[in-house]
């Protein structure tokens, strides 16, 4: 059975190999660009936030590609990404298409997973439910970590585009093991490689945190590709989401490493008492460990109009100044330009290296 | 002398008030109001938030800067569910925690949390705790709590009677009420869905529920539908919609579009709204279907146009009236 996962970051990459035992052929739409986005844009409500926008313009592509079934995770609030599959699979029977949609909802209880797994292929035990997520979390650890080395290594280094190349070549690598021992394997290959790249140490990176919206941090298309824009212009950036961790504070793969969601909430909540949906406490959280960690800023990026990360960007304006740490916030939608966002990160990188290296003298 | 609490006359104001008041009213606090929202309140609304918040929480913010310096205590609960299944809108969660950003010289803020979901307190122990932080007792509490449930279902029953909440209130709390005018030979009923804290703000939605009275219009608004109503609507749905007035609104919006008790329905949406921009296609989606009562959705926000509206408004009220008279002689 054909399935297609819209992108979030790494996420179709992740669950391909493990859903393949399963009999399910995960297809990923064609890579989100700025027609589908349009595509999206123009069937979506206006003032809906921009993953709703993306995610549809990646329907809408795979469909007009012939897949028949979608996958995608739901949720019981309060922010609006636990109805976007009603409405999205409302606007597609409408715009004729015939297709089936299998939505995990609530997808943070694995009675969930298994069942929406249960519907894209069949009979499944729980176990086995089990044992996919399970390896939908090694292999989304395994890619986090690529991305980690290579926000260390691209301020480092001046093969910048060889160092995309390779990351390039890894993700196809762990997209190709389809199994816990081949994916062991696949991790030494691509440590061999990636010690292959020169650091350069005369290079004094800056650092800056990136917080925000969870699609929004992880996606590099609704990005911008920030992270390799600021990896370029000589920043090591640190992202306050991870799509491994998301996984593990849920099922608990990895009982050694700390619950981030209790984590953050203790951090955030000097400033936000109760947790206001999405990530509005990870970014409060994350920008006062980074602050309080010494980095040189911070940079907030949310979907226009998103209701959490609205609540968090009013509160982080008192952050900044306790913390006395510098902020950006991005405020993204289909009408954003690139050249104007690009504008934006080098003024900000430009202050805080000057900010520096007063400092230093 | 009695402590004075604040309560700014915005969002859910125009749903809880008369829960609020009694029981602030019955352990001896005085309870103070803002006043009715005006231009001014929402430019120091505006200038408190930023501009990507929605229409009333804007208005909110103005409401607080209008009473912090007249009262000891800001009355600013944090709804997060009150029911099961519901949710408020993300954005109340952090309304305390946003107001002591935008307004650092803020009074203490009373900002009992109700949340019903998972490891949540009950309604009533909440409402005790509330008592406990002006140092009242749990008997006290306890029985203001019990009064001023009795206030809220007293005001419940009256707006399911058919008087429009802002009536109510006026009926209730400000003594010397000239009579309602009673309404005689009510051609049209139009049923006025959305936020209550949108459709009874007068700023908000520039008093369209009394420029549809003045004309003779009955109204029906969300709270007048019944929740079993609301239930049966949210059975057909492919999931229930989780945000708490979310779901009253599609419910009702999708009962009265297959319904003909109402000859139309008239959508006020606030511009930014989250929950809106998902509900309002869902609602358009569904009127667009077949034999559906006609359907008016306005948004405003702070830059909307009265005049622009009034226009909107009469044309798809003419449209009614048309669509009548050819409906009574087609048959």
């Amino acid at each position: 059975m054909k399935v297609v996962i819209p992108h979030m970051g790494q996420l179709d990459i992740a669950c391909r190999g493990a859903l393949r035992g399963l009999g399910i052929d995960v297809v990923s739409p064609p890579r989100s660009s700025n027609v589908s986005l349009k595509l999206g844009a123009r069937y979506s409500p206006e003032l809906a936030c921009l993953p709703f926008k993306v995610n549809l313009g990646n329907f809408i592509d795979a469909l007009n590609d012939g897949t028949k079934m979608i996958m995608t995770a739901g949720g019981c609030g309060p922010c609006r990404f636990g109805y976007y599959s009603i409405l999205q699979e409302r606007i597609l029977q409408d715009m004729g298409y015939k297709f089936e949609m299998v939505r995990a909802d609530e997808p943070d209880r694995l009675a969930n997973l298994a069942k929406t797994l249960k519907e894209a292929s069949g009979a499944i035990s729980k176990f086995t439910a089990y044992k996919t997520v399970y390896f939908i979390y090694k292999r989304a650890d395994f890619l986090d970590r690529l991305i980690k080395w290579s926000h260390w290594l691209r301020p480092r280094t001046s093969e910048g585009s060889r160092l995309s190349r390779l990351c390039d070549d890894a993700i196809a690598m762990v997209d190709a093991a389809s199994s816990l021992k081949e994916l062991r394997q696949v991790k030494k290959r691509v440590k061999a490689l990636f010690k292959g790249i020169k650091i350069d140490n005369t290079k004094k990176p800056i650092r800056l945190g990136l917080v925000g919206e969870f699609f929004m941090v992880v996606e590099p298309f609704a990005n911008m590709d920030i992270e390799r824009k600021l990896g370029d212009m000589g920043v090591e950036v640190t992202r306050g989401v991870w799509l491994s961790d998301w996984i593990n504070d849920r099922f608990r793969f990895n009982p050694f490493k700390r619950n981030q969601i209790k984590l953050v909430n203790r951090i955030a909540r000097p400033y936000l008492k109760y947790p206001a949906g999405g990530e509005s406490a990870n970014t409060i959280a994350r920008t006062i460990m980074f602050a309080k960690k010494g980095y040189d800023g911070v940079i907030h990026i949310r979907p226009f109009s998103c209701m959490p990360e609205l609540v968090a960007q009013k509160i982080l304006t008192k952050v900044e100044k306790d913390y006395n740490i510098p902020m950006l916030t991005l405020s993204v939608d289909e009408h954003s330009s690139e050249v104007g966002f690009d504008t934006r990160i080098e003024a900000f990188v430009d202050m805080l290296v000057r900010k520096r290296d007063k400092r230093l003298v | 002398m009695a402590l004075k609490i604040g309560i700014p006359r915005a969002l859910y104001y125009h749903k809880f008030y008369p829960l609020w008041q009694t029981f602030f009213t019955e352990l001896g606090a005085e309870v103070v109001l803002s006043p009715v929202t005006d231009r001014n309140i929402l430019k120091h609304g505006s200038d408190a938030t930023l501009d990507e918040f929605c229409l009333p929480i804007k208005v909110f913010f103005g409401h607080i800067n209008t009473i912090l310096k007249k009262v000891d205590f800001l009355f600013i609960p944090r709804l997060i569910s009150t029911e099961k299944e519901t949710y408020y809108c993300p954005q109340f969660f952090g309304l305390p925690d946003m107001v002591r950003v935008a307004f650092p010289d803020s009074p203490p803020i009373l900002e009992p949390t109700f949340n019903v979901k998972g490891k949540g307190a009950a309604i009533e122990s909440t409402f005790i705790e509330l008592g406990k932080s002006i140092l009242k007792g749990k008997t006290e509490s306890l029985s203001a709590y019990k009064k001023a449930i009795d206030a809220q279902a007293g005001f419940y029953s009256m707006v399911a009677e058919g008087t429009i909440p802002p009536d109510v209130y006026k009926e209730l709390y400000n003594k010397p009420t000239a009579s309602a005018k009673k309404e005689k030979g009510l051609q049209t009923t139009i049923a006025l869905l959305g936020h209550s804290y949108n459709i009874y703000d007068p700023l908000v939605s520039m008093n369209i529920s009394k420029k549809l009275m003045d004309k003779n219009i009955r109204l029906i608004t969300t709270e007048m539908v019944g929740d079993d109503i609301i239930d049966a609507e949210m059975k057909r749905l492919r999931k229930p919609v989780y945000w708490a007035s979310g779901r009253e609104i599609v419910g009702a919006a999708n009962h009265f579009l297959d319904s003909k008790d109402v000859d139309g329905i008239i959508f006020i949406g606030a511009f930014h709204c989250g929950p809106d921009s998902l509900l309002k296609a869902l609602i358009e989606r569904e009127a667009q279907q077949g034999d559906k009562t006609s359907l008016l959705s306005l948004s405003f926000d702070e830059h909307s146009g009265e005049a622009g509206m009034i226009t909107r408004l009469e044309a798809f009220l003419d449209m009614l009236e048309i669509k009548k008279r050819r409906g009574a002689t087609a048959s």
